[in-house]
């Protein structure tokens, strides 16, 4: 069963890159692009670890503004 | 700071400098190199973190140096959270540097005399926030962590020039690497890389104003 | 400057009446130049017998000054009334440059003993070491102040240290591999003019930030 999903899936990435629509194909074709996407993740990551902490921080003052 | 901290249009120029940051960053033709490739494109990303750094440890060392001055604790609180700010931006910096140091130089780590600057300026400010968790009356810490701000940043800006000398480095731009004439002739490239300069430390002073927004609160409603 | 030359004496006094201190740091030095005789005696090249000294430098160093504030709990109070704060400081800095630069000297004799000489130029090396002591002491001496205040002091010393020591010790292995290597002063004009003026703008600093420490 696993497997005939695969091959479903492998046949329809195939017939994705092969149809004749326009699409940004050569954009991962070539050239290490990936990098930059990872660097950019990372980054945008790191902001939302950032973020969440600040959250953190200021749901505790709520509660200690409620709990005075 | 305080300045920051009252007006708002400067979110507003951080939201569109960034905006563009990325789009043109992804979009505009960049120069055809070996090796690097499109990662090129990495320096509107990964380099803005560290000039973003450097930014928010001098702004954390001029409220120290406002702090030993007036005895003011708002200063204090900015010199804190800026500095915490900055050693994230220092974090986020090594570790896209190292993923895109793995495809570019083929290891994660090479002894680059930037990556050691890098990682002994985190060096110094983990020790500041180790120095400030072991220190207990309030109006001490403030004072010892400010004169240890200054006193190590001061003492990494020889580093900076030192170190380089030391080793050549690898980075695009240094000792014979290609890219150094590119730097300086392709406007595309600068034409992105100092918005995106700006955008990314504004987005840090954007951020480490909210943090000190909130540690000035809690100081409030603890004297109250 | 009387009170100076007084602040510099009771240190000396003070270590001498005690010894304690000051044989312990020799008795650290040997066995550290001792385990490090077993630990690569045959195989020592130039690189390894320079760096292996400038290493053996920075921790004994560490040792040798963190004592310098952390024995004063006691008197701190007293000095308070008795002397400003820059007389204390440039006392503490004369003193602690001219300990660790006896420290070094011993530490090279028996170094050599152990470990061989591949020493050429006295002259050069010996100077490089005296520039090399200057920033450690000084910039140790700071640290130890910083480090008085907090309440686990040893580890606040390596902690806060080794990052600001970092330019110096580049520096002066550097250096002192060049000289070894048998460059002449021309040659490293630069990286010791560099080095003195990283060891200046140690002491400029601690001089202006040190009342500030004090003041608490």
């Amino acid at each position: 069963m696993l497997r005939y999903i695969i091959v479903a899936i492998l046949v329809l990435l195939s017939q994705s890159t092969h149809a004749q629509v326009e699409m940004a194909d050569n954009f991962r074709g070539e050239g290490k692009i990936y990098v930059v996407i990872a660097v950019i993740l990372i980054i945008m990551a790191g902001f939302f670890y950032l973020l969440f902490k600040l959250d953190k921080r200021a749901k505790q003052l709520e509660k200690e503004i409620e709990e005075k | 700071m305080d300045y920051l901290l009252k007006k708002d249009w400067w979110k507003w120029f951080c939201i569109a400098l960034l905006t563009y940051t990325i789009v043109a960053g992804l979009l505009v033709p960049v120069p055809r190199l070996n090796i690097l490739n499109e990662t090129i494109r990495v320096l509107h990303f990964h380099v803005p973190m560290w000039f973003g750094m450097i930014f928010l440890f001098m702004a954390s060392v001029i409220h120290a140096v406002k702090y030993l001055r007036s005895g003011n604790n708002n200063s204090d609180a900015f010199s804190s959270e800026l500095a915490s700010i900055g050693l994230y931006f220092g974090v986020f910096g090594i570790l896209s540097g190292m993923l895109w140091a793995r495809f570019a130089w083929g290891e994660f780590w090479s002894n680059d005399p930037k990556q050691n600057a890098a990682a002994i300026s985190l060096l110094i400010y983990l020790a500041y926030f180790v120095l400030r968790g072991s220190l207990q009356d309030q109006q001490q810490r403030s004072r010892i962590s400010a004169v240890y701000n200054i006193f190590a940043f001061s003492l990494m800006i020889p580093l900076l020039f030192i170190l380089p000398r030391m080793t050549d480095s690898l980075h695009p731009g240094n000792g014979g690497n290609p890219a150094l004439s590119i730097y300086d002739t392709n406007s595309t490239l600068k034409a992105v890389f100092y918005p995106a300069v700006i955008g990314w430390t504004l987005l840090g002073f954007w951020i480490a104003s909210i943090a000190s927004r909130i540690s000035l609160t809690k100081q409030k409603l603890e004297d109250a | 400057m009387q009170r100076i030359v007084q602040l510099i004496r009771k240190d000396l006094v003070v270590d001498w009446r005690q010894q304690n201190p000051f044989s312990g740091i020799l008795l650290y030095l040997t066995s550290t130049i001792f385990a490090s005789y077993m630990a690569f005696a045959g195989y020592v090249s130039l690189e390894v017998w320079n760096t292996l000294f400038w290493i053996i430098m920075l921790f004994t160093s560490v040792n040798a000054i963190s004592k310098s504030f952390i024995q004063e709990e006691r008197r701190s109070h007293y000095y308070f009334f008795l002397c400003k704060p820059h007389e204390i400081i440039l006392g503490k800095l004369i003193y602690s440059f001219l300990y660790l630069l006896a420290v070094g000297c011993v530490a090279l004799f028996l170094y050599s003993i152990l470990l061989g000489n591949p020493l050429i130029n006295y002259p050069l090396f010996l100077l490089n070491l005296i520039l090399g002591c200057l920033g450690l002491s000084s910039a140790f001496t700071m640290v130890s102040a910083i480090a008085f205040r907090t309440s686990n002091r040893s580890i606040m010393m390596a902690v806060l240290g080794f990052p600001v020591i970092i330019p110096v010790l580049v520096l002066s292995i550097n250096n002192s591999y060049k000289i070894l290597d048998s460059f002449i002063l021309m040659q490293i004009q630069g990286n010791l003019t560099a080095l003195f003026s990283v060891d200046v703008i140690i002491i400029a600093l601690t001089f202006v930030l040190f009342p500030f420490i004090w003041k608490s």
